[in-house]
């Protein structure tokens, strides 16, 4: 069976070591790309020689996204996901510092499936990737497997 | 015909000193009787010349005997009495004397019997028609040769004009006497010659002193010119009427008089002199002077009221007006007056509108209306009028018209100025709200700089944490006891860092980001609290009890969830040593409010710092002691107030403390 994807777009360096080291730790059975750019994550997934080699660059099960990014941020990667018919379905877990109320709503408004902090603690971090690891390796809905994390942010009330 | 027989006639008359006195005449000859001839032949023809002239004279000559019986009986006794000598002759005297005068008789015939001689005397008579007359009499003796009286004989005259002319004469001097004017009568020299009691009363002279003296005596020195145009007028035989003049009375004073003069015509209408009739007036100039005075102040203080005045006939036109209202519209006295009053009112169905309440009676006070000038520019007023009516007819409308364009004129500037502070208002409001608008984008910019800088703040003290813990994971075997402990330090410090950089954060959001409320079930929001706080409830072993039917809130979620998950946090934490920590969480309802109690068996607070503990960064504990950023509680109450609730705090050393949330009680029941 093809091991599953998991495409990281974060332009911190020390977030991505210690993603790269928790998966390790965790030992988990998906790939992980890690992108720090929107720019290459575009690239990645529509550029015509990547879509030629999908067997170097398969299309991710999940894309892990940062929303505070230079020159393209996470929004406006999700809004280019969801203008693409091949892509749109595409579980996005946002992973990012910011608490902001208004990021969260338009998080989810933007197509995210769910929407999650980044941990201070190791250890956290390596229950997320286990989780995660869990759910995609059982095909089980991301969501419901992320929710009782700590840090895990639900859809905001609507008026 | 039998005549008396005369003697000596004598033929002349004397005139006495009545001028034109007819009383005076006496016929001056005798009767000497029947037997005195002094002469011869010629006699006999003077005799008949006598009788002649006894026949033919006027006066009426009767011979009468001594009983009275009448003897002879002239022509002249004829006309006066009515009786021919043939019905007189033979019968007694008595026939021509009225009763009341028959008495007189015997007295007189006794008197000439003795041989007096009687004056001239008046008397009356009656005629034959039955008529009184009165007659000038004078009764003789007729004696014989030897000087016996034998008869008498009698010569009258009619008198009765002279008499009524008398009485005339009198009755018209009474009539100047008792006049209340002067009457005085002058020649053309200007002589006195009458003046009446009325002309001693009003000019003070007496007639002794006045008659024969020169007019000019009452007349003022800067009025003697006036005398010889009044003559001269007379010789013309002008009158002058009602001659209103100035003269001087004998003690100085002068008075108005009013003079008629008329000429004075004698027989042949020749001017003789003049009639003068003078009337005192000074009371009557005085009082018409007063009366002129009192008018002419009256209208100097109409002409100069400041407050235009005007009467409107029945017809709409203006009768009359004061300077003060053609000053205020500009027009002249001909320009105005005479004019319909429509004419010069800016709007017609304005002075329609007055005159026809004038004409119902109505008083108009304060009425206002605009006037045109005679320039075209407009004037405010205000008209107060109503109607001078005699025996309830509508003679002219009395009306008060005060100009109060300067007052109009101010009020549409203050309006002005009203409405440009309105404009200026609005255009504030405006920039305030543009202001507003531009702060809240500073605000909202703001607040992104700030989740940037958490999140720049942040990213290397994760990075921090998780190596550091790596570091302890991984590497641990590689540390010596000391390299350890500096490890955790550095967890610890991050750990504190992060901590505070998210409190911070938090309560800056509070202070200005929206929040929208809904409303909420305490309950389902504490159990979540509960959820993300598993982890210290767990380490701390504490008994979190929270009531079932806590009450339904409108509130922000996040919020809610922010203030008690501080107050448990911090009921959790702040516990003595070695105690479980025990959390009770009650509600109920408090009017329109819910109030929820969240109690623990903590370390409590001190009454004095029960205010301090809310504010930002106030900590009554060191880090070593109970580990806190100092910014919990101040989230909690600004949290709280945002939201429309408030806290209280009851606390003691030692006896736990009790924070009430107090919030707006759901909408939907």
């Amino acid at each position: 069976m093809k091991r599953p994807t998991v495409l990281c777009v974060d332009d911190d360096f020390d977030d991505a070591v210690l993603l790269r080291r928790a998966c390790r730790t965790a030992q988990v059975g998906f790939d992980l790309q890690i992108l720090d750019h929107g720019r290459k994550a575009i690239d990645y997934l529509s550029a015509p020689e990547r879509v030629a080699d999908r067997e170097n660059h398969p299309l991710p099960d999940c894309v892990l996204l940062d929303l505070n990014m230079p020159l393209q941020n996470g929004f406006e990667l999700m809004a280019w996901l969801q203008s693409q018919s091949g892509l749109r379905r595409v579980p996005v877990v946002v992973f990012t510092t910011s608490n902001y109320p208004a990021d969260i709503e338009k998080a989810y408004a933007s197509g995210a499936e769910c929407y999650l902090l980044k941990p201070s603690n190791y250890e956290t971090l390596v229950t997320f990737v286990k989780a995660l690891n869990h759910a995609l390796m059982n095909g089980h809905d991301l969501c419901g497997e992320l929710q009782s994390m700590s840090g895990f942010q639900a859809r905001p009330f609507e008026k | 015909m039998p005549v008396p027989r005369l003697t000596a006639p004598a033929r002349r008359w004397h005139q006495g000193h009545g001028s034109r006195g007819m009383s005076r005449i006496v016929p001056h000859f005798q009767f000497r009787g029947d037997g005195l001839l002094c002469g011869m032949a010629l006699m006999e023809e003077e005799r008949s010349e006598l009788a002649a002239i006894v026949e033919g004279s006027q006066d009426a000559i009767i011979g009468q005997a001594l009983d009275g019986t009448i003897t002879s009986w002239n022509g002249g006794a004829e006309h006066i009495y009515g009786y021919s000598a043939e019905e007189a002759i033979g019968r007694p005297i008595s026939i021509i004397v009225p009763p009341e005068r028959v008495g007189e008789l015997p007295t007189v015939y006794e008197r000439l019997i003795r041989g007096e001689s009687l004056q001239l005397m008046e008397t009356s008579r009656v005629t034959k028609s039955g008529r009184a007359i009165h007659i000038s009499l004078r009764v003789s003796a007729i004696r014989n040769r030897r000087g016996a009286v034998v008869g008498f004989s009698s010569i009258a005259r009619d008198i009765t004009e002279l008499m009524q002319a008398r009485e005339e004469r009198a009755r018209l001097a009474a009539i100047v006497e008792n006049s209340d004017d002067a009457i005085i009568s002058k020649t053309l020299e200007g002589i006195v010659t009458s003046w009446n009691n009325a002309a001693e009363r009003i000019f003070g002279y007496t007639a002794e002193e006045m008659i024969g003296r020169s007019i000019t005596v009452i007349i003022p020195l800067d009025r003697i010119e006036e005398e010889p145009r009044i003559i001269e007028q007379l010789r013309r035989g002008e009158r002058i009427d009602h001659y209103e003049t100035i003269r001087r009375r004998k003690d100085g004073r002068l008075i108005n008089i009013s003079v008629t003069v008329s000429p004075l015509r004698g027989p042949n209408g020749e001017i003789l002199g003049a009639s003068k009739i003078a009337r005192d007036i000074t009371e009557q100039k005085r009082a018409q002077d007063e009366v002129q005075r009192s008018q002419k102040l009256l209208s100097d203080f109409v002409e100069n009221a400041t407050e235009g005045l005007h009467w409107v006939g029945p017809d709409g036109t203006i009768i009359w007006a004061n300077r003060a209202e053609l000053e205020l519209l500009g027009y002249t006295r001909e320009e105005y007056i005479g004019h319909p009053i429509t004419e010069f009112h800016a709007d017609e169905p304005v002075i329609n509108d007055v005159l026809q309440r004038l004409s119902n009676n109505e008083k108009l006070e304060s009425y206002e209306a605009r006037l045109r000038c005679k320039d075209g520019s407009i004037r405010h007023v205000l008209i107060n009028s109503n109607v001078y009516c005699e025996n309830g007819r509508f003679i002219h409308t009395r009306c008060f018209t005060r100009d109060i364009t300067a007052r109009k004129q101010a009020e549409k500037a203050l309006h002005n100025a009203r409405e440009k502070l309105q404009q200026y208002a609005e255009s504030l409001e405006q920039e305030v709200a543009k202001r507003t608008a531009h702060l809240q984008q500073t605000v909202q910019s703001l607040e992104g700089v700030c989740y940037s800088m958490a999140h720049d703040l942040r990213a290397p003290l994760r990075a921090l944490q998780n190596y550091t813990q790596i570091l302890l994971r991984d590497y641990a075997p590689g540390f010596d006891e000391e390299g350890r402990l500096f490890a955790e330090r550095i967890l610890s410090a991050t750990g504190r860092m992060d901590l505070l950089i998210r409190n911070l954060l938090e309560f800056a959001r509070l202070g200005h980001a929206e929040l929208p409320a809904a409303d909420l079930d305490l309950n389902k929001e504490i159990e979540a609290v509960l959820r993300q706080l598993a982890e210290e409830i767990q380490a701390r072993h504490a008994d979190v009890r929270v009531s079932s039917g806590l009450p339904s809130v409108r509130a922000n979620p996040t919020i809610v969830q922010q203030v008690f998950g501080n107050l448990i946090l911090n009921a959790v934490k702040f516990v003595p040593p070695g105690t479980r920590p025990i959390i009770t969480i009650d509600g109920e309802q408090r009017g329109r409010m819910a109030r929820v109690v969240v109690k623990d068996n903590g370390i409590g607070i001190a009454r004095e710092h029960h205010d301090r503990i809310f504010g930002l960064f106030q900590r009554l504990h060191t880090g070593s002691e109970f580990p806190g950023t100092g910014v919990g509680l101040a989230i909690v109450r600004k949290g709280v107030e945002r939201m429309g609730g408030r806290v209280t705090i009851q606390s003691e050393p030692g006896r736990g403390s009790c924070f009430g949330i107090e919030l707006p009680l759901a909408e939907a029941v």
